[in-house]
């Protein structure tokens, strides 16, 4: 998938305009946080402790990502997240969002997937970790989806197709049925010329 | 299944970071890692202090340990993690991560393994004390023999 594609150590990224929120209630891993993004040259940062300062911040206009901690006393970061995506205003809710949590069970990087985070990262911080999934944050192609039971980014990364005995909802989902083939058979020839193993760049 | 819309947003993210100019990554990196750099013995300093008071808390010394929230170690473990990148390559954080586990395991079960919990709190002494020196393999095993010690405990129960 193209949002996916491996980042290169030459590729660039401009941050300094970008407006990061930072959320996380221990001074000391929002600290490392605003280090790591202002290595990257970001000059413009919101730091709160919490989810409630978070959702003042956010109401107050102009963030343009989201970094939050994901276990946090009182309301946490899945529950911001849960905020953002359903009730926040229409200018903030499709914000991309970064839950950065200690422990990552996999119930809670699918409780953050649920609630419709862009991705999840595990603890301690780490600049390359980050900027990579900023740098697929910037090359996102993916469509939001809205329903009763969610809202967020399309969970389904990797378009395996729709689900098994459905028609898929995509405009470009095939059906499962293929039919009478319409054209001659390939020759083997053919089909060895498609799956000659071209130059992989990486 | 109803009312499901698929919306197109504008990627201002892509809008704002793929203009002209900017950082190369490898550069961005670099700077991001020397700026961790000057946050280094801060992040030492909690994790030595959080091992503390693990130890002091939830250690076998302790004879009234039974009677506290393990939500506290947990608090602690994950004070450790925010910060094991303070001491890189020790395996801290793994282990940390697997008091994590193992508390949660506690709660989803409502029960207290302390024998498992002296194990995690004597590992990780070990760890901060000799992690950094270990090869990569001795790291995996010692971490290895953890989570299988964790594995038969909740087999056992």
């Amino acid at each position: 998938m193209a949002s996916l594609r491996r980042m290169l150590d030459g590729d660039k990224l401009k941050l300094e305009g970008i407006h990061f929120l930072l959320v996380d209630d221990n001074p000391h891993a929002l600290d490392i946080m605003a280090q790591v993004v202002l290595g990257f040259g970001v000059r413009n940062m919101t730091k709160v402790d919490g989810a409630a300062a978070a959702r003042h911040a956010i109401l107050r206009g102009g963030i343009d990502i989201v970094l939050t901690d994901g276990q946090m006393p009182g309301e946490n970061g899945y529950q911001l997240t849960e905020w953002i995506r359903r009730e926040a205003p229409e200018s903030a809710r499709y914000v991309p969002i970064v839950i950065i949590t200690g422990h990552t069970p996999q119930s809670d990087v699918t409780l953050g997937r649920d609630l419709g985070a862009n991705f999840t990262i595990a603890k301690p911080l780490v600049p390359r970790v980050l900027i990579q999934r900023l740098f697929w944050l910037s090359h996102e192609d993916r469509q939001f989806v809205q329903s009763d039971a969610y809202m967020g980014p399309d969970r389904r990364f990797r378009r395996l197709g729709p689900p098994v005995g459905t028609d898929g909802r995509r405009s470009g989902d095939l059906k499962g049925e293929v039919g009478e083939a319409s054209e001659p058979n390939l020759s083997q020839a053919e089909i060895d010329a498609l799956m000659k193993p071209a130059k992989v760049v990486l | 299944m109803s009312g499901v819309t698929f919306i197109r947003v504008p990627n201002k993210l892509a809008q704002l970071t793929r203009g002209k100019g900017g950082i190369a990554v490898g550069e961005a990196v670099k700077r991001a890692n020397a700026a961790l750099e000057g946050l280094k013995d801060a992040s030492v300093a909690i994790i030595d202090e959080q091992l503390a008071e693990i130890d002091r808390l939830f250690g076998p010394g302790n004879p009234d340990r039974a009677g506290l929230s393990l939500e506290v170690l947990y608090d602690q473990a994950s004070k450790i993690i925010d910060a094991g990148g303070g001491l890189p390559g020790s395996g801290l954080e793994e282990c940390a991560r697997a008091v994590c586990d193992l508390v949660s395991r506690s709660r989803a079960h409502n029960t207290c393994d302390w024998d498992a919990i002296d194990v995690h709190i004597a590992t990780l002494k070990v760890l901060r004390a000799q992690g950094q020196n270990l090869t990569a393999a001795q790291r995996r095993t010692v971490l290895k023999g953890l989570s299988d010690v964790t594995a038969k405990r909740a087999g056992e129960g």
